[in-house]
């Protein structure tokens, strides 16, 4: 609907303004504040993931306007840590050990996404922008898990019974909380264009999540993790 | 505009990253509350005790509260200034070293993690050296509830000496099976105790799955076992074989083990990957280990499954060669292989004895049939005549 609107506005000055964009999105999912349980983070791979973009902008006064968008991303985290006590739980059909861990955690996130960002817009001049307002998520399809490795668990509490956990694909434990990911999620959407081009520009955009990415009622990681990504893209303006 | 254009990325790439901190942390603190090993130490003491080994208790499993030294005597034994390695950072009442009276009862100590949230308490009884009984008759079974999940409770066999203290010298997988299985009953689990044996009840033993996580790590099915021993959960996921750690101490040489059985293979022989294996019928397996307890440093031997077939301490073994299907009571008889155990070291409780018994042969391997089922009562042992 933004896009038929920019389309049939085209061509008209002062009237809404249609941009596409293709980019790559880098970040994560966090707590807001390390918990003491995760000792140090060993290894951040670094993946890009995919993004398109399309928005529409309506102006509303001098500086001003409504910007309105639309962005298909996956998000992707992949990041080892090194736990000393760290909550969670291990699950396969009915059976789950759940308990205190310590030792190595390699922790996987990917998200098929899509966002609708509203945002106010404040033009700079000729070639920048920044925008910034709240963004509503579907996540249409995710995956949250890893695996432990090379260390223990203490079942129940850290006073329960000590089981090592090993380094080979069949020793070590792996986990799987997809079933748990919150499908809707929002948070506040800051971004900025530059557009030294007639057409072409480069939007800077990050999504910072205020809803939990896993469910409120699932306690086994006992931190609320929050996702947090920075996209970066071209844009063709029409 | 261009470098403005960098910052900009730079601090938005920067709010990102600060989240991930990549430095060490401070430590936290310790939550862990466990006594890790137990001795005594002085030379003063050493009169009181069998042997050096008896001194000590080392690598102590998380999931033992219980620690018991043998002591030549109870009577005139000094007050003792137990000493304790525990986990990091936790402390221990009464304290670490104080003189303990150990000859009115057990003391028990609490172990309270470095942060104060967790503690453990501990029940250790100096006692005189339990002779362990020549009959084996399975009556004595209590019904304890998991370590974790309390919603679950199995059996856990047990012998009564003269003066009616009971002995947990039996040991079981049970407690392997109880730290994924939140709401078995004692019959769901493969070791239980079962009317109807020979004489009063018996010992039941039955091959099972072993559930999905198990079967996701490679171990998809659980023979029943029940063995002289006990049962340390803590390899239970890395290396199944180490979590039977074998024997109780004897003062005189095992020579021949009897006892009635019935077996009924399952139907299905199934490999490791739980793959069937045509035409494979299951076996039970019965077989005793007679093995010096101590290593050649003076330390306790720990023997696990792990050892069965490699270790120098074992001097004698005995294995029922044939098992043959039978739905009647049917004796049974092995005789340990000959040896000459050390007099000295044999009286000063320098060797055990096991006594395992497996629904499935190669259960320790995963291999088997899902339903294979042993019962086993009245196991006697003779000694040889002092």
């Amino acid at each position: 609907m933004l896009l038929l609107g920019g389309i049939q506005a085209r061509g008209q000055s002062d009237s809404i303004q249609l941009q596409l964009g293709v980019g790559y999105a880098v970040g994560g999912t966090t707590p807001l504040s390390m918990p003491q349980s995760i000792q140090s983070v060993d290894a951040f791979h670094l993946a890009l993931s995919p993004t398109v973009c399309a928005g529409a902008a309506l102006p509303i006064g001098n500086h001003w306007s409504l910007y309105a968008g639309l962005r298909a991303a996956r998000k992707t985290m992949d990041v080892e840590v090194t736990t000393q006590g760290y909550h969670m739980a291990i699950v396969q059909g009915d059976n789950s050990i759940e308990g205190y861990f310590t030792g190595h955690v390699h922790q996987e996130v990917d998200l098929w996404a899509l966002s609708l960002p509203v945002q106010a817009c404040y033009n700079l001049g000729q070639k920048w922008s920044v925008r910034m307002g709240p963004y509503l998520s579907a996540v249409v399809k995710g995956r949250f898990g890893g695996v432990a490795s090379d260390g223990y668990l203490r079942q129940g509490t850290p006073a329960g019974p000590r089981i090592t956990i090993g380094d080979t694909e069949e020793t070590q434990a792996s986990y799987d909380f997809s079933n748990e990911l919150n499908h809707l999620q929002w948070g506040i959407a800051l971004s900025a264009d530059y557009t030294p081009w007639p057409h072409i520009g480069i939007n800077a955009h990050v999504e910072w999540g205020l809803s939990s990415l896993l469910h409120n009622d699932f306690h086994t990681v006992e931190q609320t993790l929050y996702p947090i990504y920075a996209t970066l893209s071209l844009f063709y303006r029409l | 505009m261009k470098k403005l254009q960098l910052a900009t990325l730079t601090a938005l790439m920067i709010v990102v990253f600060c989240l991930f901190p990549s430095c060490k942390k401070e430590e936290a603190k310790h939550t862990e509350c466990d006594i890790l090993s137990a001795w005594v130490e002085g030379e003063a003491y050493e009169q009181y005790f069998y042997s050096s080994a008896a001194m000590r208790i080392e690598n102590i499993p998380s999931n033992v509260q219980e620690l018991t030294f043998t002591v030549l005597s109870l009577d005139e034994l000094p007050p003792i200034p137990l000493r304790f390695t525990l986990s990091a950072g936790a402390t221990i009442s009464p304290a670490n070293g104080s003189l303990q009276d150990f000859t009115q009862g057990s003391v028990v100590y609490t172990v309270t993690s470095e942060d104060g949230a967790w503690n453990r308490k501990y029940t250790v009884t100096f006692k005189e050296p339990y002779a362990p009984a020549s009959r084996y008759s399975f009556e004595h079974v209590d019904t304890v509830e998991g370590s974790v999940f309390k919603t679950t409770t199995y059996h856990v066999f047990y012998e009564v000496d003269a003066d009616g203290a009971k002995h947990h010298i039996w040991a079981s997988g049970n407690e392997g099976v109880a730290i994924v299985n939140s709401s078995y009953t004692p019959a769901d689990y493969p070791t239980r105790s079962v009317d109807n044996g020979y004489s009063g009840r018996s010992a039941c033993l039955r091959t099972q799955d072993a559930g999905t996580l198990a079967r996701m790590m490679g171990k998809p099915i659980a023979a029943g076992n029940l063995f002289l021993g006990r049962f340390n959960v803590e390899q239970v996921m890395t290396n199944p074989l180490r979590t039977t750690e074998f024997g109780i101490p004897v003062n005189h040489r095992p020579v021949k083990v009897v006892g009635y059985y019935k077996y009924q293979p399952g139907e299905q022989f199934t490999n490791s990957a739980m793959k069937v294996v045509e035409g494979k019928v299951d076996e039970a397996s019965i077989y005793a280990l007679f093995f010096r307890n101590e290593d050649a440093d003076g330390n306790a031997l720990v023997l696990t499954g792990e050892d069965l077939e490699t270790s120098p301490y074992i001097i004698s073994r005995a294995e029922v060669a044939s098992l043959p299907a039978v739905g009647e009571w049917t004796r049974f008889e092995m005789t340990f292989s000959d040896c000459t155990p050390d007099a000295t070291a044999l009286q000063r409780q320098g060797y055990s004895m096991t006594i395992v018994f497996s629904s499935s042969k190669n259960g320790d391997t995963f291999e088997g049939a899902i339903g294979s089922t042993l019962y086993v009562d009245e196991v006697e042992v003779t000694y040889e005549a002092e």
